[in-house]
């Protein structure tokens, strides 16, 4: 993927808050930029909380609104080389018409977003039948073509079964054929490993790889697991409290994170190629509750080199490095802000 | 000193049909044939995907399943068979810390009244108890105020400081830790691992540490058993077994790992299994893993996978090994040849 | 102290709030809820203190005030009043001025009793009215008044005369000897009425030495009874009298607000008492057969299963029939029905919960099974089963409602007691007869009490729901 690749998902400034019977405002997501490129994986990574997770959700616009509400945002989407839309503010017909099609997801739990009482072959065939009106033969054969390419095995027998008759790596599978019907654009898959085991979370981030190899798909993949971001990853956006904090091409962010929460990560988990054991380094405290996010940079209170102007001032979003964005006030603050991809390419 | 020794246990449960009058229809094996030792102060860590029954076998050792077949000791004293009255003596020096914090605590008592249940129970004096509650929040890092308050109050990782209060309110020997760190944000459960370390050192105290999670199981334990389909795939020490696994699950699923880094990951040869698996309620002869086992073809043209259970033996060990064991037949196929799946270990600065 | 111990931020500094706390702080944002149980309160009290706020005793007939609209208004009576003059007058008449009591007297018939009562308290005049039922209001005035002898006749000022033998007064004509003598003016003649044994005044009017007219007054009486079988009705000072009836009263005359405040403390316990014995062999049977599992658990469930197959309506009615209707059997039978729901929604939690950790962890703390059933099982089944109570209560009145809609309302002593579906019931055979207030009442308490503790029990539901709890 080359950086004048042309951006598939562009995300500005998003705001996704949730009205609570208090009244009161949850703010899932405060004011979050990214992008993603065809071609490209986006890894986006935080802890639950983060508002990885509802950042994508709003990008599909599958949150019900109310209570969800976006006070601010942008979402652009290049259909094709000349289309883009702009989703937040679209009716929601349009929106709709593309999801599973154009636009496609996947979930942490595919039982959820199965349905029971439908024969697998029916859920594969229907986005096929309704939205592109391909007879059912047609649809059939691409289904069981689909079915073999992610893996499954006798997908004759195996398509038309119900949900159930397969395992929680199987169900993956189907959803990830699913998702692949309509040859999307865009791929969402929301924590597609985290209900898996490690063998088979192995065999689905590879058909994962596979399949971006084969088809480019753009990939926004949303994991709290930074070894599946390490070895999916083009680009990372690191997420805390609503914000990304952090964004990189994947080898410059795992070198040498900037934010103390990525560097906080990094130091945290242990690792099966360490050579010692050595005492880990937590970060300390609980990820803010939203409902009460602490004033200036939300990571203040657990940050260990916390000065100043943390808890006073917001730290925007500055291209500390070359590629490499940061919020953080440690680094210098004269750095060229966030601009979105646009800037990027020169 | 062996502080538990497990040998050859077996967890069962029947199938039932019927009205009533119930006949068994078949077993699930959850744990079929299970022998481990644990010293006193000693971390062994039990890792194995959902469903090989490390969590069974660890909820048979501390008498919250039915033992069906073989034998647990602690301190020499057989546990299996006794009847509730006679466990109770022993749950003072065998405790539990569960895996989800959400559902450890009895969400309607206040921290001090959960902490101070196992002392209730164990004819503490009121004041007694009081002070211990306030000395155990110390210990694992909570304000003394947080006896007063609710469960609901407080975050998963101070939720499982409170379950580890609780573990260690009677002062026990030996801890059996369920998937402690699993349900814990990434950023969370370095504090509660450092936690459990230093508890260890301070009161020396045994683990039986329960994970999915191998980069965890081994920055803790001191020795570490692979499990699949409730047996034990392979057990050695911690370095032994990560740095030269001979069991081609085990193999497997360290190469399975992501490791968190991208320069690390785009060298790594992985070794995908093919399919799932198999259902723990069907009788199988031979090896468990034969189905799914990539030396298999490789090794096995006699058919002995099939037809013989490999049995859990001791293989010779390279210096500076301690103990090696294995069930396949075939491991000595890995000895010496470097397995596709170990991870070529890179220095940290 | 490494990091991990001695990470721990600082907690804001709120009060401890238990998962009750958090409920009741939910329940209170719930408009509906609040009322309901604002409602359930007042009714609740004042079924509780019945016996000390009712205005009337419920049970204390009038029948000469019966069926009377809401905000209707007469005298409470002894059952005999005496007034005397120069007395103070019996209660309820304490103040001053004329009261006038509707009487039925001597065979019979309607008159106005006249008491004035003077301003230092005493009676000062009583005055008993013309027959009011009479056909013509002046029969009492005769034509011909017969005088016995020794009669007095009293004429002019202070001029007495009396009758020396038997003679008559006749109008029209000319007034005999030895009365005579007042030819004109007006004569005040003392004579005996034949028509009672009562002395009278006979006023006769002499015109021009004839009798112009004569007019039987009533005696100025000393003294006089009524019995409250006797008063029809009674006016203070010619404006209805003090004691209100708020919500009129029965076709017996019996104040239904009282009656409905008591109804209400019959149907309350009955729906209370019934579902707490329903709560308690419910909770229990639920909880220990959910609990054991098992084989134990499949045979408490199956017996459930074949109480339930039992026609629960028939089974209490058979019971009420045979062993009469009293008010323990009827709560012991609806009890011994209900608890079925209780034990299956009982037993239901606790098999979930019990596959929750904080059960197993009980058990390695070495919690004796009694101890973790009542410790934690029941308290954490607790938010359902408090919903469910609440459902239960309005159930459990419409139950004994119907019962006494079919006839078998509960007795004590061999009398009824009166219940808010009885009183729905007798109030449903006059309420077309042009009195819609019999029923009204007794049914709009009724539907109010239903209504609330279905919003109450809805309310508390989402109080207590789990999908809100946990996550702190």
């Amino acid at each position: 993927m080359s950086e004048s690749a042309p951006v598939v998902l562009e995300v500005r400034d998003l705001k996704t808050y949730f009205r609570t019977d208090d009244g009161a405002d949850v703010k899932a997501v405060d004011g979050a930029s990214f992008y993603v490129r065809a071609g490209e994986v986006l890894g986006i990574v935080g802890e639950s909380g983060s508002g990885k997770s509802v950042a994508n959700l709003s990008v599909l616009r599958l949150l019900p609104e109310p209570p969800a509400h976006h006070p601010s945002g942008e979402i652009f989407f290049q259909r094709n080389p000349t289309q883009r839309l702009e989703l937040l503010r679209a009716p929601l017909s349009t929106v709709r018409k593309l999801r599973g099609r154009e636009m496609a997801m996947i979930f942490q739990d595919p039982m959820t977003s199965l349905n029971p009482f439908l024969k697998v072959s029916r859920q594969l065939t229907e986005v096929l039948e309704e939205h592109e009106g391909t007879g059912p033969e047609e649809s059939r054969a691409r289904a069981l073509e689909l079915l073999s390419a992610v893996g499954i095995p006798a997908p004759e027998r195996r398509i038309d079964q119900y949900p159930h008759q397969f395992s929680g790596g199987m169900r993956q599978r189907v959803m990830i054929a699913m998702a692949l019907m309509c040859e999307p654009t865009l791929l969402v898959a929301d924590e597609p490993t985290t209900a898996l085991d490690v063998t088979i979370s192995a065999q689905i981030l590879d058909l994962l790889r596979r399949i971006h190899g084969e088809r480019k798909t753009a990939i926004v993949l949303i994991t709290h697991d930074l070894g599946v971001i390490a070895g999916m990853a083009h680009r990372v956006a690191v997420m805390y409290a609503g914000k990304v904090i952090e964004t990189a091409p994947v080898r410059e962010l795992f070198k040498k994170p900037l934010h103390p929460y990525a560097q906080g990560l990094l130091a945290s988990i242990p690792r099966l190629d360490a050579t010692r054991r050595e005492e880990l380094k937590p970060i300390g405290g609980s990820p803010p509750d939203l409902r009460a996010v602490p004033s200036g940079c939300a990571f203040h209170p657990r940050c260990p080199h916390r000065f100043e102007p943390c808890d006073k001032k917001v730290p925007p979003l500055l291209e500390v490095e070359p590629g490499h964005y940061a919020a953080c006030f440690l680094h210098p603050q004269d750095k060229p802000p966030y601009r979105g991809p646009e800037e990027e390419k020169k | 000193m062996t502080l538990l020794a497990v040998s050859d246990l077996k967890v069962h449960f029947p199938v039932e049909k019927g009205f009533l009058i119930k006949r068994e229809v078949g077993r699930i094996r959850a744990v079929d044939g299970v022998s481990l030792e644990l010293e006193r102060g000693g971390v062994l860590g039990l890792v194995g995907e959902s469903g090989c029954g490390k969590s069974t076998t660890a909820r048979a050792i501390i008498g919250l399943v039915p033992v069906t077949e073989g034998s647990v000791k602690f301190q020499g004293d057989e546990l299996t068979g006794l009847r509730p009255y006679q466990f109770r003596p022993i749950r003072r020096h065998v405790q539990m810390v569960f895996q989800d914090p959400y559902a450890s605590l009895d969400p309607r008592l206040t921290v001090g009244a959960i902490v101070a249940e196992p002392l209730r129970n164990y004819e503490f004096k009121r004041a007694e108890a009081q002070k211990r509650v306030l000395e155990l929040l110390d210990l694992v890092g909570l304000a003394r105020s947080y006896a007063e308050r609710y469960p609901h109050e407080f975050s998963g990782g101070q939720r499982q400081r409170i379950g580890i209060a609780r573990a260690l309110a009677l002062s026990p020997t030996l801890l059996v830790l369920d998937e402690p760190v699993s349900a814990l944000d990434v950023s969370i459960q370095a504090q509660i691992v450092n936690l459990l370390v230093e508890l260890k050192a301070r009161l020396n105290l045994a683990y039986l540490f329960i994970a999915h999670d191998l980069a965890v199981v081994r920055h803790i334990s001191d020795r570490v058993a692979v499990m699949y389909l409730g047996e034990i795939a392979e057990l050695a020490s911690r370095d032994t077994l990560y740095a030269r696994p001979l069991h081609p699950y085990t193999q497997a699923l360290l190469s399975a790992v992501p490791v968190p880094d991208p320069e690390v990951e785009s060298q790594r040869k992985r070794i995908l299994l093919e399919g799932d698996v198999p259902s723990p309620d069907r009788e199988v002869v031979g090896c468990k893993f034969a189905s799914r086992c990539p030396l298999r073809a490789r090794a096995d043209s006699a058919g002995r996978c099939e037809k013989e259970r490999p049995p859990l033996r001791p293989l010779p060990t390279v210096p500076g090994e301690s103990e090696h064991k294995v069930a396949c037949h075939y491991a000595e196929l890995s000895l010496g040849e470097t397995p596709p799946g170990a991870i070529v270990p890179a220095e940290i600065e | 102290m490494t990091e991990a111990v001695a990470v721990q931020e600082e907690k804001k500094e709120a009060p401890p709030r238990s998962l009750w706390g958090e409920a009741w702080s939910r329940l209170r944002k719930n408009r509906f809820a609040v009322m309901s149980l604002a409602w359930l309160s007042v009714i609740g009290i004042a079924a509780a203190l019945a016996p000390w706020i009712v205005p009337y005793d419920p049970q204390h007939q009038e029948w000469w005030t019966g069926k009377r609209p809401p905000l209707y208004s007469h005298a409470t009576l002894e059952l005999i009043m005496t007034f005397s003059e120069g007395s103070a007058p019996p209660a309820p008449f304490p103040s001053s001025g004329t009261h006038v009591i509707k009487v039925k007297k001597e065979e019979a018939r309607t008159r106005d009793l006249r008491i004035k009562v003077s301003h230092d308290g005493k009676v000062e005049h009583i005055e008993l009215g013309p027959d009011l039922d009479a056909d013509d209001p002046h029969s009492e005035s005769p034509d011909v008044l017969a005088l016995a002898s020794g009669e007095r006749i009293v004429a002019g000022e202070g001029e007495k005369r009396v009758a020396a033998a038997a003679t008559t007064v006749e109008k029209g004509k000319v007034l005999p000897e030895p009365l005579a003598g007042a030819a004109t003016g007006q004569a005040v003649l003392v004579a005996q009425w034949r028509k009672g044994e009562r002395t009278r005044e006979v006023e006769a009017r002499v015109e021009q030495g004839k009798v112009a007219s004569l007019a039987v007054d009533s005696k100025p009486e000393k003294r006089v009874e009524v019995a409250a079988d006797e008063v029809l009705d009674v006016a203070l000072d010619g404006s209805p009298f003090v004691h209100t009836h708020l919500l009129g009263t029965d076709d017996s005359g019996r104040d239904i607000l009282s009656r409905i405040i008591f109804g209400g403390r019959i149907s309350l316990m009955v729906g209370i008492v019934a579902t707490l014995v329903s709560l308690v062999i419910g909770v229990a049977y639920g909880a220990l057969s959910g609990y054991a599992g098992g084989r134990t658990d499949e045979l408490m469930m199956r017996i459930v299963d074949i109480l339930y197959a039992i026609p629960f309506m028939f089974f209490v009615i058979i019971l009420l029939v045979l062993f009469g209707r009293s008010l323990i059997l009827l709560f012991a039978a609806i009890g011994a029905v209900e608890w079925l729901t209780m034990a299956r929604i009982v037993r239901g939690q606790v098999l979930s919960l019990k596959e929750k950790e904080f059960i197993e962890a009980a058990r390695v703390s070495g919690t004796s099974t009694f101890g973790i059933v009542f410790g934690h099982l029941v308290p954490n089944s607790l938010g359902t089963v408090i919903v469910y109570t609440t459902l239960t209560i309005p159930e459990v009145i419409l139950t004994e409602a119907f019962l006494s809609f079919l006839g078998l309302s509960v007795q004590y002593n061999g009398q009824n007691l009166e219940s808010w579906g009885s009183l729905t019931k007798s109030g449903m055979d006059l309420a077309l007869g042009g009195f819609p207030w019999l029923l009204l009442w007794s049914a709009t308490a009724l539907s109010l009490t239903l209504f609330a503790l279905n919003f109450l029990g809805d309310g508390l539901r989402d109080a207590l729901d789990p999908r809100l709890r946990g996550k702190g």
